[in-house]
């Protein structure tokens, strides 16, 4: 059977729809909560310590960089392998334990199609719409803190030119770094999962531990990833 | 006379570690022929379907399914196709509902039209009796629906072998022995090579029974211990 989204039998392409909504869909609240957090550090960062040194003009832009290119997909990976890395791993070893993994071989139907597949597709396409939202989120978000807290605030045309000037100093890069940790980190924190999930004794008690074993490895696999694309940014 | 659709030929085979559970078990299975194989506790009649699905490895002789090595990863989808599985556990996927557990395979192996999908379910359902099936998952159904709608998927998809571990595990003796006679003649309409494991297989029209022997020595102690265990309950002290 040739692969491909829209060559996949229907019940695949379900199972892709639903790894999207739980993963995606149903962490929004979740992401959009901890980017407001994160709009509110911003500015008040921005405010506080910075005009301590002398940069409030410049530092809620900078701050702002630091947080759309870096901080964004960092937190939405973290925050997507430790709910849906827990959730996937879990998953994954009920199948096992319950002996229903082994059905889907006998039955024919490849569970690598069927179970990995539409699970890494769920991850990449939610970790990607989730970045781009979270920034959304915190670039809208700072701006209406600014209009809480300062008497003279920017207007949104200028705030937004203020975060689009310091992202456009080289767009390219930006947008290639950022699908790189965006594509790849979804890869990396379903494959943690899948690979917890799926290598353990068929037993009850393997669930609750590759659960676990999925999310810390789907964080710390966020983290190197992110800090090694960063790192080969700044250097390229 | 029509070639067997299973074939075991000299099998051993043993738990890892552990005692040998078959030993030169030969058993073949033609199509449109419904056999049970039983036997005593522990004496290996999910380890002969196991085999048959290719989920063990023999420690000798051979297992031919359709002509095929089911053990070889590369064999698996096209007897996949051609098989219907029924295992005691594990035989819905739990995180579909009834109804996608039971076109799961149609869709996979044909990828039909919907409208063809719904037919062909709909007359597995029908084989077995249920009208409509609740639109939940197989935790929210009762046993007996699910085991039913595992026994419709296998037979679904016009199979030509169907393997199922005790089929009639959660149904009373009259119903039991009611889908017995129903599995050995629906093998015998559709041509299917019929392989179940039973403990208790009641004398219906068609079926073979195979009576497999007690398992060596290491499980005799284990039932004995079994038997000593319960058999202290009549001599506990009773108040007066």
């Amino acid at each position: 059977m040739s692969f491909g989204l829209l060559g996949m039998p229907s019940v695949t392409r379900m199972v892709v729809a639903r790894q999207i909504q739980f993963t995606g869909v149903q962490a929004l609240g979740l992401v959009l909560f901890v980017a407001l957090l994160t709009a509110g550090a911003v500015v008040v960062q921005g405010l506080s310590l910075l005009a301590l040194v002398g940069g409030d003009q410049e530092a809620g832009p900078l701050l702002l960089t630091a947080v759309l290119r870096d901080l964004a997909p960092l937190l939405v990976g973290v925050l997507v392998a430790t709910r849906s890395g827990t959730a996937i791993a879990a998953e994954l070893a009920y199948l096992r334990a319950t002996h229903e993994y082994e059905t889907l071989e006998v039955m024919g139907v490849d569970p690598f199609e069927h179970l990995i597949i539409p699970r890494v597709i769920g991850v990449v396409m939610a970790v990607s719409c989730l970045t781009v939202l979270f920034q959304a989120t915190v670039v809208g978000g700072s701006w209406l803190m600014l209009h809480c807290l300062r008497d003279q605030p920017p207007g949104l045309a200028e705030w937004l030119a203020l975060a689009g000037r310091s992202l456009a100093q080289s767009p390219g890069a930006l947008v290639a770094v950022l699908a790189l940790k965006c594509l790849v980190g979804g890869v990396l924190i379903a494959a943690a999962a899948i690979e917890a999930g799926r290598r353990v004794e068929p037993l009850p008690t393997s669930v609750p531990r590759a659960a676990a074993r999925g999310a810390v490895r789907g964080i710390v696999a966020t983290l190197v990833w992110n800090a090694l694309t960063s790192a080969g940014a700044l250097l390229w | 006379m029509v070639s067997p659709a299973i074939v075991f030929q000299g099998v051993d085979w043993a738990p890892t570690g552990q005692d040998a559970v078959l030993r030169g078990l030969a058993l073949e299975v033609r199509p449109g022929e419904a056999v049970a194989v039983t036997g005593p506790l522990g004496s290996g009649k999910t380890a002969v379907l196991r085999l048959a699905a290719g989920l063990d490895h023999p420690n000798a002789g051979s297992v031919r399914v359709l002509g095929l090595d089911p053990t070889q990863p590369r064999t698996r989808r096209a007897l996949g196709a051609r098989l219907g599985w029924v295992p005691r556990q594990g035989h819905l996927l739990s995180n579909l509902s009834l109804w996608d557990n039971l076109v799961l395979p149609l869709r996979w192996h044909r990828d039909p039209a919907q409208a063809e999908v719904e037919h062909l379910a709909q007359q597995a359902l029908k084989r077995f009796g249920i009208r409509s099936l609740p639109p939940v998952l197989p935790a929210r159904a009762p046993a007996a629906m699910c085991r039913l709608v595992a026994l419709a998927r296998a037979f679904a998809d016009e199979p030509a072998v169907v393997l199922c571990d005790e089929p009639t595990a959660e149904l009373d003796q009259g119903s039991a022995t009611e889908l017995w006679a129903h599995l050995a003649r629906l093998a015998a309409e559709m041509g299917v090579a019929l392989l179940a494991a039973a403990a208790h297989p009641p004398p219906v029209a068609g079926l073979r029974v195979v009576q497999l022997p007690a398992r060596a020595a290491a499980n005799t102690r284990r039932w004995s211990l079994t038997s000593a265990t319960t058999a202290t309950y009549d001599d506990l002290p009773r108040h007066p």
